[in-house]
């Protein structure tokens, strides 16, 4: 918890120094606070974005037609002011990404009047039987009847893996490993639940790859027998430049309506996935960011295209541009990293933070951070900060400036006139140590790139 | 690649090599390296690594600049697929053999890219070749693994030394290489736990496992259809718990093999096999020469 107020901290500063994010966040910094948007400057920020979209594993194709059609767009249109053609610009980075990704979050399908079902299909080793189980978590915390069938007789173990995922939420699991028809199994196991009122049945099958066409017309054989309300492509996040034609195999094959992307709790972007969308036509519907079953997030569209450029929410970054300009000069923010940080300084950055409104925008502007936090995380930090403001408003201007020592008399003062306890006003005093230590460390380092602890290094340089 | 990169070639129609006309070429051979699956850091470094042979090298009256081209790039590329170790699987068992110590072999990466298979895969192999061999079940977190892993056992006809979901991977590993010493078992496999290469804590279970058995050969199990995080799984494994040889999979599912290049770009260590379908004799020798004739015209 202290961890992460610090990290607040720590952001801002790091971003009023300019020093944070890609060489795309530099090249956007560079082309909102730069001179006229010309096409030499629309040029780089190209060539800029297609680097980092190449580098997210974004088709080579795609990549390449996205960024030419913004620098396309950037120029042709006519605007009044130098502000609005840059303001135009990001959007329209933002606009082409998410034509391809999908608009909105798609809900998954439910049938009101019979039951749904539901097949995940994708290459081994994709998370396809994690993420069914996930699924059958999702759809059952909405109160929904759902229950899991496994056509996947071939990689051993399979039937064992679901069978001990979803005995964890209660959820039944039909499957007959050792026997040979697969689509005998999966008919069988619909129709069991089918007899029992499930109105939700997810089909997990055996992973296959573009190459294995007997295991592809399997897929086709199961998609024409079972009949399935909706098919969903389970996507490696990982994976590279095979993914447009990987997708384009399955979705050849067999009707994919959507697609749910996994591990990108990893060092993945997920570009691979935006090419599979490409390829199949298809929204992305989940993603799969952790190994626990509740690790399932809607998708984000926005916020997934911040994850391609590294640019976390790129449309928060153009709102907060202006925002960001009331925050303290950069000698001010250099003064406290030489580690005279004041009591009230961090109370002022307090303050940015209440403008700003929602701090998980502000967080989810910082790459790789925003999808690490949960939202339980972020409201405690936030009732900690309020109960930090109320502490400080009890303090008197030398203590504020750190120019007196704060005793014990001071602290039971401060205590009395907070209403807060003596163990919440060393909290704070702790806090402001710790935040002044890291400023001190942060200076150190930052010939070598900056590294906040838990974050890889070079994250922030 | 191959299309595309000699169709490149052709059109070049330098005459002479300098830094300019290098420039020019170097731009679409990067973009072709790209799209062949290599990463893009790698793509930078290779060439970087031709345009410094292109302006170093000697004018022959006979070389023309595009077999310049063609060469420095071939050499280029099998430079980094055969970095200076090598390993000889059978003769490092033989060795271990005559020492009557079981050789170790632990396997590790993200998960799903095919370690378990992997496993079941070089028992058959290695029983194939007269070695005897025991798994060790230390992926004790995913559901199901250690099933997976009995039952690749009991159709390879190899042991299979297994605790409960939940135990200390290290301690399973460690009770597989003293069965192993007892009973004269030539090789074992350790199979470990998926994990994404920037999950701390669990790369700290690794790093145990690794100091309480400290395994001969610490093998990276990489997925051929992985793009650019291949090379911070391969650096991140290799930092954190070394490197020693790499298996690739998944090459049968129509990828070029760029990853292989990325992967011993990133860890300088060979690759020890390729896995190229869901067979347990599906497991091939890695021939640098074999990617490089995939990518690379013979002559323009």
């Amino acid at each position: 918890m202290k961890t992460f107020f610090s990290s607040y901290i720590l952001i801002i500063m790091i971003k009023m120094l300019g020093t944070l994010g890609s060489k795309l966040h530099k090249a956007i910094s560079n082309f909102i606070s730069g001179g006229v948007a010309d096409k030499e400057a629309i040029k780089q920020l190209k060539n800029e974005m297609l680097r980092a979209l190449l580098e997210s594993d974004v088709d080579f194709e795609i990549a390449n037609k996205v960024v030419s059609e913004v620098e396309k767009k950037s120029l042709e249109k006519e605007l009044p002011d130098g502000l609005s053609r840059k303001k135009s610009v990001i959007s329209i980075i933002h606009d082409e990404l998410v034509a391809i990704l999908g608009k909105k979050h798609y809900p998954i399908t439910i049938n009101h009047d019979k039951p749904t079902i539901i097949m995940l299909i994708g290459i081994q080793g994709s998370g396809k039987t994690t993420t069914t189980a996930k699924i059958a978590k999702y759809i059952k915390k909405r109160g929904k009847k759902v229950a899991v069938v496994t056509a996947d007789n071939w990689r051993p173990g399979a039937y064992e893996q679901l069978q001990q995922l979803c005995s964890q939420i209660d959820v039944p699991v039909y499957g007959d490993p050792e026997n040979k028809r697969t689509v005998k199994i999966a008919q069988t196991g619909i129709k069991k639940f089918l007899n029992e009122k499930y109105n939700y049945i997810i089909l997990d099958t055996a992973g296959r790859h573009k190459e294995e066409k007997d295991l592809l017309n399997e897929m086709n054989d199961l998609y024409s027998k079972i009949k399935p309300d909706e098919v969903i492509l389970v996507i490696d996040g990982n994976l590279g430049q095979t993914a447009y034609k990987q997708a384009k195999a399955f979705a050849e094959k067999t009707p994919v309506g959507s697609i749910i992307v996994t591990k990108l709790d990893g060092s993945a972007k997920g570009g691979g996935a935006l090419s599979a969308a490409a390829a199949a036509k298809v929204p992305i519907k989940f993603i799969g960011n952790g190994e626990t079953i509740d690790d399932l997030e809607e998708f984000n569209p926005t916020s997934f295209v911040g994850r391609l450029l590294g640019l976390g929410d790129i449309e928060g970054l153009l709102k907060e541009v202006k925002e960001l300009e009331g925050l303290p000069s950069k000698e001010q923010a250099l003064d406290m990293l030489s580690g005279k940080i004041t009591f009230r300084q961090m109370m002022e950055l307090l303050g940015q933070f209440s403008k700003m409104g929602s701090m998980k925008r502000m967080l989810s502007m910082i790459p790789g951070l925003g999808m690490t936090l949960t939202d339980d995380m972020l409201d405690i930090s936030k009732e900690n900060m309020k109960k930090f403001e109320v502490i400080m408003n009890s303090m008197t201007d030398k203590e504020l400036d750190n120019k007196v020592k704060l005793n014990q008399s001071r602290i039971n003062r401060i205590a009395r006139g907070s209403g807060r306890s003596h163990a919440e006003v060393k909290e704070l005093i702790n806090q402001h140590k710790m935040v002044s230590q890291m400023m001190k460390k942060m200076k150190k380092s930052r010939r070598g790139g900056l590294q906040i602890p838990g974050f890889p290094p070079g994250m922030f340089g | 690649m191959k299309k595309s990169l000699s169709s490149l070639l052709k059109k070049i129609t330098i005459a002479e090599l300098n830094q300019k006309t290098i420039k020019k070429v170097i731009h679409p051979l990067k973009d072709i390296l790209i799209q062949n699956e290599v990463a893009v850091v790698t793509a930078d470094k290779i060439c970087e690594s031709v345009s410094d042979k292109l302006l170093n090298v000697e004018y022959k009256r006979m070389s023309s600049p595009k077999s310049l081209i063609l060469e420095a790039l071939r050499s280029s590329l099998l430079e980094i697929l055969q970095p200076e170790e090598t390993i000889d699987l059978l003769s490092l068992v033989e060795e271990y053999k005559k020492k009557k110590q079981p050789l170790v072999i632990a396997f590790f990466g993200i998960n799903g890219v095919g370690k378990t298979l992997s496993i079941a895969k070089l028992g058959y192999y290695l029983k194939k070749n007269d070695i005897s061999s025991v798994f060790a079940a230390s992926d004790t977190f995913r559901a199901g693994s250690i099933q997976q892993l009995e039952q690749h056992a009991k159709k390879v006809g190899v042991k299979i030394i297994s605790q409960t979901y939940g135990s200390d991977a290290a301690a399973v590993a460690f009770d597989a290489v003293s069965h192993a010493s007892a009973k004269g078992i030539d090789v074992v496999l350790i199979d470990t736990a998926g994990r994404m290469e920037t999950n701390k804590n669990l790369m700290a279970e690794l790093q145990k496992l690794d100091r309480v058995v400290e395994p001969d050969l610490k093998i990276f199990v990489g997925d051929a259809l992985t793009g650019n995080s291949l090379v911070s799984q391969a650096e991140l494994f290799n930092s954190k718990i070394g490197i020693d040889a790499s298996i690739i999979n998944k090459m049968d599912a129509d990828v070029k093999g760029g990853a292989t290049i990325s992967v011993v770009h990133a860890t300088r260590k060979p690759i020890l096999f390729i896995g190229v379908g869901q067979k347990y004799n599906d497991l091939k020798p890695f021939i640098p020469e074999q990617i490089i004739k995939n990518v690379l015209p013979d002559k323009i």
